[in-house]
């Protein structure tokens, strides 16, 4: 479970986000939806662990992310969520299976496996024959796909996606479903 | 994927950028290479000049002196040719370059006076500038039953002479000594062991003379090397220092010192300062990569040394490549410079590789220090 406690961000006289509550059940998809400019990345960075609030508090199973110390706090992300970036932000000198084997390496997963890991959910996006392009080579729906199956790789608890549906091969309201459907391996865990 | 891939399939992919970080190193070590390349072969030139002064330390024994000229010891005062093995034994000893211990005598030939030094194949050592018809003395020099002669005293003999008799012994003439400018154009040598017997004086010599090389030597100089001489020796031997030499050799040692220092500065500076812009000029542009694996959990330290283990892997190929760029342009430049032959210098190899990698790992500290303190969220927004 996400809680976001009474969240505060400011930057100076600016306060893109101010007082957040909010409480992410586990296997609840949520959207949030807002102009832009209104705080809606900042609000993403900061449950994802990524951005110190400057008050309040994010609890993600009962652990409170903040108090982490930085190490922590890396480790933390690195076993228990995913993101989807709002550009693609695929490593350009990597191909596109490289960049999904990137989480599992992260993850200490051993080499073979990783590109076993990496090569379905690679087929799972559609990209089965594309993984050994660079980013520059495909198109920014089939980048956005690679970057979706990264979010995924490393099976994590949490996936933060930050637009991530802007250029998507697919249609907008197929996401939510799609992304479950590729979430999960057969046995709803890592195989 | 490992971590070393971040590393391989980056510099791979961005070639250019690649090269021109390898460039900048192999700039740096070549023109160490080649400064410390010519700068051997100058010194080595400089120690041969400096040599042709001559002995730059002369033992003798206490009283008066022995009077070249008319190849006299008013007082008959010998020393001991095992002196020699003493001096050799000197803590310092590699700084000797020859040790030429010598027995004069004056003999009638063909009716003309002769002075005659007994001498040792050191004396060759001490004087490489020995040429004979154009040729270099040989090194097997002097042979038993051997006499050389100096270019006057077989011009004074008349040029015809083949053999001399010296007292009851004969010598075969082995070769007229160039002319060399010095007292040895006077004279006539043939091996100590001869002279001793000749004269009765086996086991004894005149004096010692002591060529010594103050170039290679760092905390020490001649008059060093003359008191440790003078310790090692009984008291009745007289070491003394040639002024004028030392003071050459000294001057010239600390020009050849000086502008290696500076070069080396200039070089290390030079290096130091390509890489660590380099290095800043990849962290900056790497920014949002190095946001995405912050984000992703990467620890920053392991981000720190992906950034490290480039700048070693380029120092090492840079090391590699500047050597030998920097021992090729040492080969075709250097006879220009040193008017010498110039050899690349093996264990450079391993200096350049060590000045490479030092100079690696201290220009990655402060663009690994970024790394660690940057915010993933700062740097991803930046895009």
């Amino acid at each position: 479970m996400v809680e976001v406690k009474e969240v505060t961000k400011s930057y100076g006289d600016i306060t893109p986000i101010e007082n957040i509550n909010l409480q992410i059940e586990e296997g609840e998809f949520i959207s949030i939806i807002g102009p832009s400019g209104s705080g809606k990345t900042t609000l993403l960075n900061v449950a994802a662990g990524l951005l110190t609030p400057t008050q309040g508090e994010v609890i993600i199973d009962g652990i409170s992310l903040y108090k982490l110390n930085q190490r922590e706090r890396v480790a933390f992300r690195r076993k228990n969520f995913g993101f989807v970036f709002q550009a693609f932000n695929l490593i350009s000198y990597l191909t596109a299976i490289e960049n999904i084997e990137v989480p599992l390496y992260l993850a200490g997963i051993k080499e073979k496996k990783q590109e076993y890991l990496a090569n379905e959910l690679l087929e799972r996006v559609g990209l089965k024959d594309k993984g050994s392009r660079f980013p520059a080579q495909l198109s920014t729906g089939e980048q956005q796909r690679v970057a979706i199956a990264r979010a995924l790789a490393n099976n994590p608890r949490v996936i933060f996606a930050d637009e991530p549906t802007g250029n998507l091969d697919i249609k907008t309201g197929t996401v939510k479903s799609f992304m479950k459907e590729i979430s999960f391996m057969p046995n709803g865990d890592l195989p | 994927m490992r971590t070393i891939d971040f590393v391989t399939k980056e510099s791979l992919r961005r070639g250019r950028k690649s090269i021109a970080g390898v460039l900048f190193i192999l700039l740096g070590i070549s023109i160490f290479v080649t400064s410390q390349t010519i700068n051997k072969a100058l010194h080595d030139r400089t120690k041969e000049q400096l040599l042709r002064f001559g002995a730059n330390i002369i033992v003798q024994p206490k009283g008066e002196p022995f009077d070249l000229y008319s190849g006299t010891v008013k007082g008959g005062i010998l020393l001991p040719e095992s002196y020699v093995d003493r001096i050799q034994a000197i803590e310092h000893k590699e700084m000797l370059v020859a040790v030429s211990p010598k027995l004069y005598e004056r003999f009638e030939v063909r009716e003309k006076s002769l002075l005659v030094a007994g001498i040792t194949p050191d004396e060759k050592k001490a004087k490489p500038w020995w040429l004979t018809e154009n040729r270099v003395v040989t090194d097997e020099f002097p042979k038993e039953k051997e006499i050389l002669l100096g270019h006057y005293a077989a011009a004074h003999l008349g040029e015809d002479i083949s053999q001399i008799k010296l007292g009851s012994e004969t010598f075969r003439v082995s070769g007229v000594l160039d002319e060399t400018g010095s007292s040895d154009d006077f004279m006539a040598f043939v091996p100590l062991a001869a002279l001793q017997r000749l004269t009765q004086k086996v086991g004894m010599v005149n004096l010692i003379e002591v060529s010594t090389s103050c170039i290679a030597c760092k905390a020490m100089n001649v008059y060093d090397v003359a008191k440790e001489i003078d310790k090692a020796l009984p008291p009745d031997a007289k070491v003394t220092a040639v002024k004028q030499i030392a003071e050459a050799q000294m001057g010239t040692l600390k020009k050849i010192m000086g502008f290696t220092m500076i070069i080396y500065l200039v070089v290390l500076t030079l290096c130091g300062f390509l890489l660590m812009n380099y290095m800043s000029v990849a962290v900056d542009e790497r920014r949002r990569e190095i946001g995405i694996l912050l984000a992703m959990g990467m620890d920053p330290g392991k981000i720190q040394i992906i950034f490290v283990w480039k700048i070693l892997i380029f120092a090492g190929i840079g090391g590699l490549l500047g050597y030998i760029t920097g021992s090729g342009i040492s080969i075709i430049l250097g006879p220009l410079i040193a008017e010498a032959k110039v050899l690349p210098i093996p264990y450079l190899l391993l200096v350049s590789f060590a000045i490479a990698l030092g100079l690696g790992a201290i220009s990655s500290i402060i663009p690994a220090r970024r790394i660690s303190k940057l915010d993933p969220v700062e740097a991803l927004r930046e895009v």
